[in-house]
């Protein structure tokens, strides 16, 4: 039989129903900008059954159950997977821009400016061969051009540094992210029903570990979850965590490699299987878009320190014995990195450091002892015969290395095998802009995945105001609904008491 | 087709367009600024490379027709000293031929001797000229003066100086000192001036006419020959003066190219400006319109 204080009972558990509604709407409205928030609701049930009297059997009010996050695991692993992508594909596109604004040159600056510069002082001096000026100007434009070089050579290894040092900045992140995910992933295990913000706030650290690197998520049951950088290296499993580490690699300029303890002897290197994420960007840009141009800045500095050396060694100076001829006109006189193989052996990295080392040759030098006094124009060799003040055969022999097809060993066999300088410079520049461009091009596309992954989600997970108005409005007139029942119930008791006199 | 939006789907959605819609107008205005629509490989793959090339050929160009200019400068001052020369020569030849009726007459004998001598010495004086602080006869030892006072010994060489005239081909920029003064065998050529003004001048000191004589026949051949080398000047400044005009045809072929690649048309530059900044006013007026609807507002 159902009494007035059980009526008043069941006011009153609609009342505590429709507060904690009210407070989970809240609780969504106050997280509007909380990313990857996922919308809660509370799970009202009835409350127990009780008899109404009259054989009639009527509910005890109602209950919260339970509070739910609502979220579609497919939308959920959509949008880590684009997110990922996406942190790849900005990282890279943002880097590659900056490269290619560090390479900007104008019309009187930069390599290019520079070697058109050299060039024409050729041409200059195969008409005045005997004249200091003209040759002081060879000079000048060709130290202008070894010092253009070496520094454009130098700005993208601080670049490559530069990223090196950020590569050990994410593996140090990826670590703490993949710890903190292991330890909400215990908190859920344990809690068995967990507070929906704990699975919010682990989805949101498996996002931002996504960003930094392309991982795979598998759900291992009982709220576990395996987390793996691609294929089978784990990171995570369960509650045990794989710590990834840096070791420096004496092959690639000291950079750091990425090393994963998967519990072996030792730790096993998995950069080359890094390829997405902010991290796998960094990788890309290091290793492979940096240190390809830097390969082909060498190239480039190797054969004009070849062509030139051959040629003008050969030469005549207006000096005497023993300088009047065998100067070479660049340092290094052999830009062949060392430990190369002998050539005809293909070898990619045959003239590695030649960019960083280019310069115009001591040899040419008033006194090589003393740099300061700088370069001795009759030092110059132009002539292809002693004593021959207006010879101007080398000095032609110079300057048509700037139309000559084949000047640059591009295969690294050690035969030139492509030119011209200015067209390999060109082509150079050309197909980095390429790649630039394409890098922005894939970024708006992944954009838009991006924002259709997040849209997917936000069909089940987001907050929407004008939902939560009208739930407010619901809990509201719920509340206010069962407060009167309570007054009522309240106002019947009262009654009767009052009839007893 | 997503069923249910999140509260800030539009925002993020205005977010990317306005963001499009940013970048394009600073690439526009980037354009407007600099005159170019391609300021880095990125900006037009695809051309980049054309540009850079044809920027490549004018500046090759550039180099051979200032190498042309520079030529035609010499050939200018070569040319004057030649005809200095010729001319020198031809009056002493004009001299001689009327000396030979004054024969009788000592003190006529003497001066037309003195006038011969003259017109040697301008020549060897014409002989070493120098232009831009270089001799123009010497060969390639544009240091060493090429002729002594008597004009018979000559201290140059005979090598010929080439410079390139475009990617292929050169041109000779000199003359040869001793074939000037000489003839083509040296020294006792048939057409060795300065051995026949040395001859003329003292046979007619000497009043030896069989000697005059002699030498009267050597004169004509020997201003043919002078005609000849200066005839040649000129048809090596036709063939600079044609490359010149080429040059300057290529020039302009060029840079037609480069700028249907690389410059920014400014009209259709200006137009896309408005059309990107009334993209981003509807946008911003929309968002406006956003912000200001929610059912939040409505409730009391």
């Amino acid at each position: 039989m159902v009494t007035l204080n059980s009526s008043l009972f069941t006011g009153l558990s609609g009342v505590r129903t429709a507060q904690v509604g009210l407070n989970v709407s809240g609780n969504n409205i106050a997280n509007v900008n909380t990313k990857n928030y996922t919308r809660q609701v509370a799970d009202t049930r009835i409350s127990g059954l009780g008899s109404g009297g009259l054989g009639l059997v009527v509910g005890g009010g109602s209950t919260v159950a339970g509070i739910n996050g609502l979220r579609s695991s497919i939308a959920d692993q959509l949008l880590t997977r684009e997110e990922g992508r996406h942190g790849f594909q900005d990282t890279f596109a943002s880097g590659m821009a900056e490269v290619e604004g560090l390479l900007a040159e104008t019309e009187f600056s930069g390599i290019r400016a520079s070697m058109g510069q050299f060039f024409d002082s050729l041409e200059e001096a195969t008409l005045r061969p005997a004249d200091s000026g003209a040759r002081r100007e060879v000079l000048e434009l060709g130290d202008r051009l070894a010092t253009e070089i070496r520094q454009r050579d130098n700005d993208l290894f601080q670049f490559q540094s530069r990223t090196n040092l950020e590569v050990e900045e994410v593996v140090t992140r990826i670590n703490q992210l993949t710890a903190e995910i292991e330890s909400l992933g215990n908190g859920i295990f344990r809690s068995g029903n967990p507070p929906q913000d704990i699975v919010d706030e682990r989805y949101r650290k498996i996002n931002e570990l996504s960003t930094l690197v392309a991982i795979d998520v598998y759900d291992m049951g009982d709220s576990r979850i395996q987390v793996n950088i691609k294929d089978s290296n784990f990171v995570l499993v369960g509650e045990d965590q794989y710590e990834l580490s840096i070791a420096l690699n004496g092959a690639n300029n000291n950079f750091y490699d990425v090393q994963l303890d998967n519990g072996g002897a030792t730790p096993v290197d998995i950069t080359a299987e890094i390829n997405g994420g902010m991290l796998g960007a960094k990788l890309e840009l290091r290793d492979t878009e940096l240190a390809g141009l830097r390969r082909r800045l060498d190239k480039f500095a190797a054969g004009f320190i070849s062509q030139f050396n051959a040629v003008h060694t050969a030469g005549f100076t207006l000096s005497a014995a023993p300088n009047d001829t065998g100067l070479q006109f660049f340092d290094p006189l052999d830009p062949t990195a060392g430990g190369a193989p002998a050539p005809p052996a293909v070898d990619p990295d045959r003239y590695a450091g030649a960019a960083s080392s280019i310069a115009l040759s001591t040899q040419l030098l008033v006194d090589p002892l003393d740099p300061d006094q700088g370069f001795d124009p009759n030092k110059l060799a132009l002539s292809d015969t002693a004593g021959e003040t207006g010879n101007n055969v080398v000095a032609l022999q110079m300057a048509a290395l700037r139309t000559a097809a084949v000047v640059i060993d591009d295969v690294g066999d050690g035969t030139a095998d492509t030119g011209t300088f200015e067209r390999y410079y060109s082509d150079t520049m050309s197909t980095f802009g390429r790649t630039t461009r394409n890098a922005q091009d894939k970024l708006e596309g992944q954009q838009l995945l991006l924002d259709q992954a997040q849209a997917r989600r936000d069909e089940v997970s987001a907050v929407n105001l004008d939902e939560e108005a009208v739930q407010l409005t619901q809990y509201q007139r719920a509340f206010q609904a069962s407060s009167r029942f309570i007054g009522v119930i309240n106002q019947l008791t009262a009654d009767i008491i009052n009839r007893l006199g | 087709m997503v069923y249910r939006l999140g509260e800030f789907s539009a925002q993020r959605q205005f977010l990317l367009n306005n963001k499009r819609s940013n970048f394009d107008q600073s690439e526009i205005l980037e354009h407007l600024a600099t005159g170019k629509k391609v300021l880095r490989g990125s900006d037009d793959p695809v051309n980049y490379m054309r540009i850079e090339e044809t920027k490549n050929q004018l500046r090759q160009n550039a180099a051979f027709e200032k190498n042309v200019e520079q030529i035609l400068q010499q050939n200018q001052a070569i040319e004057t000293a030649l005809g200095s020369i010729r001319d020198a020569f031809d009056s002493a030849r004009e001299v001689a031929v009327q000396g030979t009726s004054h024969l009788n007459d000592d003190l006529e004998r003497e001066t037309v001797a003195d006038e011969i001598a003259e017109y040697r010495e301008l020549i060897i004086n014409r002989l070493n000229t120098r232009h831009e602080g270089e001799y123009l006869f010497s060969g390639n030892l544009v240091t060493t003066q090429p002729f002594d006072a008597t004009g018979t010994v000559y201290s140059g060489n005979t090598v010929i100086t080439n410079a390139r005239i475009n990617e292929t081909d050169t041109i000779p920029t000199n003359f040869i000192g001793s074939e000037i003064a000489y003839g083509p065998t040296g020294p006792g050529d048939p057409t060795d001036m300065i051995e026949i003004l040395t001859n003329l001048e003292a046979a007619y000191r000497n009043n030896d006419e069989v000697a005059i004589n002699a030498e009267l026949p050597r004169l004509r051949a020997t201003s043919e020959r002078l005609n000849e080398t200066v005839a040649e000047v000129g048809t090596r400044n036709v063939r600079l003066i044609s490359e010149r005009d080429e040059y300057g045809l290529f020039e302009e072929n060029l840079k037609s190219v480069l700028a249907e690649l690389e410059d920014a048309d400014l009209a259709e530059e200006i137009v896309g400006l408005e059309q990107v900044q009334n993209e981003i006013q509807a946008q911003l007026r929309s968002q406006r319109t956003l912000n200001t609807q929610s059912l939040l507002d409505f409730l009391g």
